[in-house]
Parts: C-alpha cells; sequence; structure tokens
C-alpha cells in the first residue's frame, strides 16, 4: 500500500476536522440501535475512533459507569481526540488487533471497514473482540453515483474509500465472515447533511422516495448510511 | 481465512466448465491488446489460468517458438487442463507467488482480482513478475446492477466475486499500486454471450448507447468488460 494516509497527515489535510461534524448523528444512531435492543454494556470500544468525538456523545448519554475505550492508528486523530478524554473514556494511538486485552461488551466499528485493504480478514479479527458490534457503512452504489463519472472516485480520493458497499452486499459480507446479524436501519445521511447545490437540490426526491421505500431511495439516490447490530 | 471454494470443488460445482466457453473470446482480445501495441511476448504466464484454453487458444495464433506457462491453485482446474498441456503449454498446480523463478515478458491476469480477498496486496505481489501485464475483469458496476435488488449479492453468490468495479475504479486501483496504465478497451460481454432473436434484440440498446458514449453506456447499462495493458 502507498503510505498509509491515516499516518502520514493525508487524511486530515483532506478532512480538518476529522468527520467530527458528522459524530453526534452517528451517536445518536447508535444510541437509537441501543434503545431498539438493550444491552447490558460497561465497556464500549471504538476501532477507528479518530477525534473521539462519538464516544464522548455517548458518554454523555450512557450510563456513568461505562468505560469508553477508543483506537486509532493515526497519530493526528488520536492528538484531536486527547481533549476529550476523562476518567472513563480513554484513547490509544494503537492497533486493536495488537492488543491483547482488548475485550468489550459493545465494539463501535463507524465507517471504517471502506477503507480497509483487506476488510474480510478485518471482519474476521473484529469477531472475537467484543459480544455487540455496531457497524456503521455509507452506502456508496446508488444509480445517481454509478452515472456520473466521478461518482465513486471522488469518494475514493476524498474520503479514501477503498470499497463500495449496497445494503445487501453488506448484510451478505457480515454473514459471509460468520456474523449474526441481529438488527439494521438505514440512516439518511445524505438528508441530514447535505452537500453543497446539488445535495441540498437531491435532498427533497431522497426525502419524498425514502417515504415510499428506504430501500429503493437508497438503490436509487444514494446518501444513505447502514447501521448494523450484529454479533 | 476460510477454505478458498477454488479449492474445494465448490467452484467448480457452480460453474462447470470454468469459463472456458468464453476462452477464445479473452484469448482473441488479449491478441487484439498486443497487436495494437506491437508487443512480441516470448514467455507468457498466467495466474488463474483455469482449464489452461486461454493459453491454448494463443498458442494457436502467436509464434510458435512462445512458451506458456499457466499458474492455478485450483486442484480441479489443473485437472481440466492436462490434456491440454505440450512442450511448450505448461500449468501447475502453484500460487504464483510462491514460484521463485517465476518470471515472465508478459502476465495475462483475467478475471482474477475479483475473487482475491485483498486485491491491492495482490497487485503489488505480483507487479515484479513481468514487465508487461494484460488485466481482464466483468465491469458488474452499473447502474442497471444497483437498481435491480440483490443484483449484485447473487453475483457474489453465483460466481465468487468478492470486489466489483467501473473502470474507473479499477484502472485506479492499478495506479493506486504504481502501474503504468499503457491501454485499455471495453469488450461487449454481454453480447458476446447472448444467443437466440430475442436476447440479441435486447443488445441494441445497449449498442446505440455505446455508439454514442462508451463510459456512459458501460456505467448506465453494464454488460462490458474491460481490457488493460499495464506496465
Amino acid at each position: 500500500m502507498a503510505q498509509n494516509v491515516y499516518v502520514n497527515g493525508e487524511h486530515l489535510e483532506r478532512n480538518p476536522d476529522w468527520h467530527v461534524y458528522a459524530s453526534g448523528w452517528k451517536a445518536r444512531h447508535v444510541l437509537q440501535m441501543l434503545r431498539r435492543h438493550p444491552l447490558s454494556e460497561h465497556t464500549v470500544g471504538e476501532v477507528g475512533c479518530g477525534a473521539g468525538e462519538v464516544l464522548r456523545q455517548l458518554q454523555l448519554e450512557m450510563d456513568p459507569h461505562c468505560v469508553f475505550s477508543g483506537y486509532d492508528i493515526s497519530p493526528q486523530a488520536i492528538e484531536l481526540a486527547r481533549s476529550r478524554e476523562n476518567q472513563r473514556l480513554h484513547f490509544k494511538l494503537a492497533d486493536i488487533f495488537q492488543e491483547p486485552d482488548a475485550y468489550f461488551d459493545l465494539l463501535l466499528i463507524l465507517d471504517v471497514v471502506e477503507h480497509v485493504e483487506d476488510y474480510f480478514s478485518f471482519l474476521r479479527s473484529l469477531k472475537p473482540l467484543a459480544r455487540d458490534k455496531i457497524f456503521n457503512f455509507p452506502l456508496d452504489l446508488s444509480v445517481q453515483a454509478l452515472l456520473r463519472r466521478d461518482g465513486l472516485m471522488m469518494r475514493r480520493r476524498t474520503y479514501g474509500h477503498l470499497h463500495y458497499f449496497t445494503r445487501d452486499l453488506v448484510l451478505q459480507s457480515l454473514a459471509g465472515e460468520g456474523y449474526d446479524v441481529v438488527d439494521w436501519f438505514y440512516a439518511p445521511f445524505g438528508t441530514d447533511f447535505p452537500m453543497g447545490a446539488k445535495g441540498r437540490i437531491i435532498r427533497w426526491p431522497r426525502m419524498l422516495f425514502s417515504a415510499i421505500s428506504e430501500d429503493l431511495a437508497a438503490r436509487l439516490l444514494g446518501g444513505f448510511s447502514l447501521f448494523v447490530l450484529a454479533r | 481465512m476460510p477454505q478458498s471454494a477454488f479449492v474445494t470443488g465448490e467452484y467448480l460445482e457452480k460453474v462447470p466448465h470454468w469459463h472456458t466457453d468464453d476462452s477464445m473470446w479473452k484469448a482473441k482480445h488479449v491478441r487484439e491488446m498486443l497487436q495494437r501495441n506491437s508487443l512480441l511476448p516470448r514467455i507468457i504466464g498466467e495466474i488463474g489460468c483455469g482449464t489452461g484454453e486461454v493459453l491454448r487458444q494463443l498458442q494457436l495464433h502467436m509464434d510458435p517458438q512462445c512458451s506458456f506457462v499457466g499458474y492455478d491453485i485450483a486442484p480441479q482446474a489443473i485437472e481440466l487442463s492436462r490434456k491440454r498441456q505440450n512442450e511448450r503449454l505448461n500449468c501447475r498446480l502453484a500460487d504464483i507467488r510462491e514460484d521463485a523463478n517465476a518470471r515472465f515478458d508478459l502476465l495475462l491476469i483475467l478475471d482474477v482480482l475479483e475473487h482475491q480477498e485483498n486485491y491491492f496486496s495482490f497487485l503489488r505481489e505480483t507487479k515484479s513478475l513481468a514487465p508487461y501485464k494484460v488485466f481482464h475483469t466483468v465491469l458488474d458496476l452499473s447502474a442497471q446492477a444497483i437498481l435491480r435488488k440483490e443484483n449484485l449479492s447473487r453475483r457474489r453468490r453465483m460466481t465468487d466475486d468478492l470486489h466489483f468495479f467501473t473502470k474507473e475504479t479499477f484502472l485506479q486501483g492499478l495506479r493506486d499500486e504504481d502501474y503504468e496504465i499503457l491501454d485499455s478497451f471495453y469488450a461487449p460481454r454481454s453480447a458476446h454471450r447472448a444467443s437466440g432473436m430475442i436476447p440479441k434484440l435486447l443488445q441494441l440498446p445497449r449498442r446505440i448507447c455505446f455508439a454514442l458514449n462508451s463510459d456512459f453506456a458501460a456505467r448506465l447499462l453494464g454488460g462490458y468488460s474491460l481490457f488493460v495493458l499495464a506496465k
């Protein structure tokens, strides 16, 4: 692999806030999943925690006795996360797979899988690290993304996405690596965070199609993420 | 890593001819690529040679002094290749990356990348084996493929394709691993496979759209594959 863009600072240059703008949104959907499936989590880990804002937002809403641990291989991200640390919220510049004691009641893997070269072995390696896992996958594959010459390439250049998913591919990939998918739901990222003029225009058809069928809206117009609870 | 469907015999059950019916078509396009770029290789290797029919077809039409060596990790495929082997055409049950003597003028990598869990590391590991490489991949990502529910996941079940490409994402994958793209062209795979009056008529809109804008037609309607010459 060309030098890792998460380690050499290139990702920070392209994404100066390390996606903090969406952290509250992600945390809200993680909490939504936990409300749908009350779990007795006392330890929560996050792979690819970035600036740590998702864990901070979760700490504000969850049992005060919960302990949160974020891992990231990016020195720049962990540097950003340091200001959020407290007694029960820790961040570590480390590859979680190299940590001998890493085991959690709940593990968060939010917007990570699409960045990993070999996401199949990544999924296999994650499986024993926690009882429950919550994933978030951006669903980049849509008719409108395919029609635009730059639709997928923009996601690769700007966000570093190496793999692209539909809902079916997400669920198939997890099942293929031995995960038991407990629940999933769509989250309308494009509607909640419309990007530029085009994003604001397409927001309305997205909302309209969503009212008819979220599945069709996701495949046709894109702009959705998938949250999955799996074991 | 779960045992590969190519090794267990599962793939042969799904694809009994091991794509031999496409071999002549692929060989024709490989020769077209060599002619377009005035290449006269003396030793040609193939990764994932299957039944060896592509190499046999090339041998029939190329300089009789050329040598051909195929590699496949599937015992069933190599067994099927036995009857095609001769003094200058050899197929081996081996992973080419473990053959210290594997050096060629030209390396064929036809319908192989999409089956690799980590196609990025595969590209890195095979780069030094030959100065020239010809790649072929089916361009499964199209707007019509996304529109049809479970289309991609069905393809993954049927043909063990782990990755799906557009022309743009395929070429970018090569560039990211420092390959220099020398030439590429579309090949009308659906038209080649269509038999009977109605399937052939259904190719008409595809052909018209392709004549107007080949990139857009491939992304809109699918049905094309891509041959690439890279260094």
